[in-house]
């Protein structure tokens, strides 16, 4: 069978950019998407730069995590005063049965995406590979990442996998909690070695994780932490590297699909 | 004041030896030790030739992973498959804590064996000698007594002799001395591993250079650092010391340390300086 190993987050911070390098270069990641929108971007770019042609390079279109590239006037309902995006939980408190628990502004968000990609295209030299969204999500953010997908005739993630049958993991290796020690129990490698999502059944499947190591800024910007090196810890291990060999898993990226 | 700055444990392992890296090339580090032992220390050594300006010593290390001399040869030091018997293992055994045991459990010679060779390592694998030799989470006056005699042979400069010779300001010795000085309170309670980690997290670096510049300031030459790099599962699983290395790395990296270095007129140095 197929499968779509996937690490999001590329570029977040360096030191989770850096991990993702190793899951590709070292285990069975081949799909990542940039954070176009970090100051870090093109160095983290640097990083991996060997390794674009093996991979699938996308965008993680992102509007809770480090500054927005449009200036805050132009998206002032998305940024804190300092010019950094409301964070994933300041953005759900905005949402009320009132707004339908969707308070972003469509274009606002559109526009902030689409200077993204355009970001994404200038230090990249291309397109993204995929479009795909990370973390704070409304049904307004998924319509504008479409019709983001749909301008720039790039595969949105989510589609991609359902228009094409894909079995997609359940995630249930982060379902401990968010407190560093429930991160520990991270148990991505026994998820994949008892293939517990069933997806040695499929045709095509795909596995979503958070790999990268750990540094400071990471505490900021987002509540996975151990999960990150625990999951790359999973996607390098030489079991897991066996499993697929034994199963003749071949592994694919979004532009397989 | 002339300041050397000084990160541990290069090439322990991956996220440990790029958190170095970021920190000498985009920050304020000058000094690393290499450990010749560990998995990711191929990684390191790329690292070396191109940064030239950086100082890279050896941290002789007889606690973690494989050794590189004999097993055969240094029995006391390692378990038959040629692995360091680890701290925490020492910490079980009761010899650890009296000075005839620590002679028992690091024979003179098999440190000397071991320690030669990974020097010899060194050369081989960078293509030169070490800038320093630096010791390794053992604080045993037997083993830094083999460094001693190992700088006297290869005429490399020994770390902590060049910062007692010059009268180095060192904020953690300092404040070591201090905590000596103190009454012990008493047994500590058994905290969470959550707790430990996220104490590790609570400590800010500036704290120290704000509380301690006077000191700093005052004295001819400084040493500051520790034990800078990014996190990964190995380091997680091997040291207790996994998340402190962040706040390290990020305060050797960042541009407030810069600004500082220069509004006070600070000299960066290595220890060729002292050559």
């Amino acid at each position: 069978m197929k499968l779509l190993v996937q690490s999001d987050d590329f570029g977040i911070t360096p030191a989770v950019a850096l991990g993702i390098v190793e899951a590709i270069e070292q285990g069975i990641v081949r799909n990542t998407g940039l954070f176009a929108n970090m100051p870090w971007a093109d160095t983290c770019v640097s990083y991996i730069k060997q390794d674009l042609d093996n991979i699938a390079f996308g965008i993680d279109l992102n509007v809770s995590a480090g500054p927005s590239v449009l200036s805050a006037h132009e998206v002032p309902g998305l940024v804190q005063d300092d010019g950094s995006f409301l964070t994933s939980g300041m953005n759900r408190a905005l949402d009320t049965e009132e707004n339908g628990y969707d308070h972003v502004n469509y274009d606002e968000v559109y526009r902030e995406f689409d200077a993204q990609v355009k970001r994404f295209r200038k230090i990249v030299g291309r397109l993204p590979d995929y479009i795909h969204g990370h973390a704070y999500g409304t049904k307004t953010t998924e319509r504008a990442m479409r019709d983001i997908a749909r301008a720039y005739r790039r595969p949105f993630s989510i589609d991609a996998l359902n228009d094409n049958g894909v079995k997609n993991g359940t995630m249930e290796w982060y379902r401990f909690g968010n407190r560093m020690t429930d991160q520990f129990q991270d148990d991505l490698k026994q998820v994949i070695l008892e293939d517990r999502c069933g997806l040695l059944s499929a045709e095509t499947g795909a596995i979503v994780c958070h790999a990268g190591y750990i540094d400071n800024r990471l505490f900021d910007l987002t509540s996975y932490t151990v999960y990150r090196v625990k999951d790359l810890a999973a996607v390098t291990d030489p079991e897991v590297i066996q499993w697929i060999e034994r199963n003749e898993i071949k592994l694919i990226t979004y532009r397989d699909l | 004041m002339k300041l050397l700055t000084q990160g541990d444990d290069f090439g322990y392992t991956p996220a440990v030896t790029y958190g170095i890296i970021d920190a000498i090339d985009h920050g304020s580090l000058t000094c690393t030790g290499l450990f010749v032992n560990m998995p990711a220390t191929d990684l390191a050594v790329s690292y070396i030739h191109n940064r030239p300006g950086a100082c890279f010593g050896i941290d002789f290390n007889i606690m973690v992973g494989h050794c590189v001399g004999n097993p055969k040869d240094i029995p006391h030091l390692v378990h038959e498959d040629g692995t360091f018997i680890s701290h925490s293992e020492r910490n079980e055994d009761p010899r650890f804590m009296t000075s005839e045991g620590m002679l028992e459990l690091f024979p003179h010679d098999e440190m000397y064996i071991e320690m030669k060779a990974q020097y010899a390592r060194f050369l081989e694998l960078c293509g030169k000698k070490p800038g320093y030799l630096n010791p390794h989470a053992l604080m045993y006056e037997g083993y830094t007594q083999v460094i001693q005699e190992l700088s006297e042979e290869y005429d490399v400069p020994y770390s902590l002799e060049i910062q007692r010779k010059y009268d180095f300001a060192n904020i953690f010795t300092l404040k070591m001395q201090e905590a000596m000085a103190r009454p012990v309170k008493g047994p500590k309670k058994e905290i969470s591993r959550d707790e430990k980690l996220l104490s590790q997290l609570n400590n800010d670096p500036f704290d120290d250079l704000n509380s301690y510049q006077g000191y700093l300031l005052g004295h001819e030459y400084a040493t500051l650092g520790g034990h800078p790099g990014y996190v990964d599962e190995a380091l997680m699983n091997s040291s207790s010391l996994s998340l402190g290395r962040l706040r390290d790395q990020a305060f050797l990296m960042s541009p407030k340390l810069k600004k500082w270095i220069s509004d006070n007129n600070v000299e960066l140095i290595t220890y060729a300086y002292f050559n």
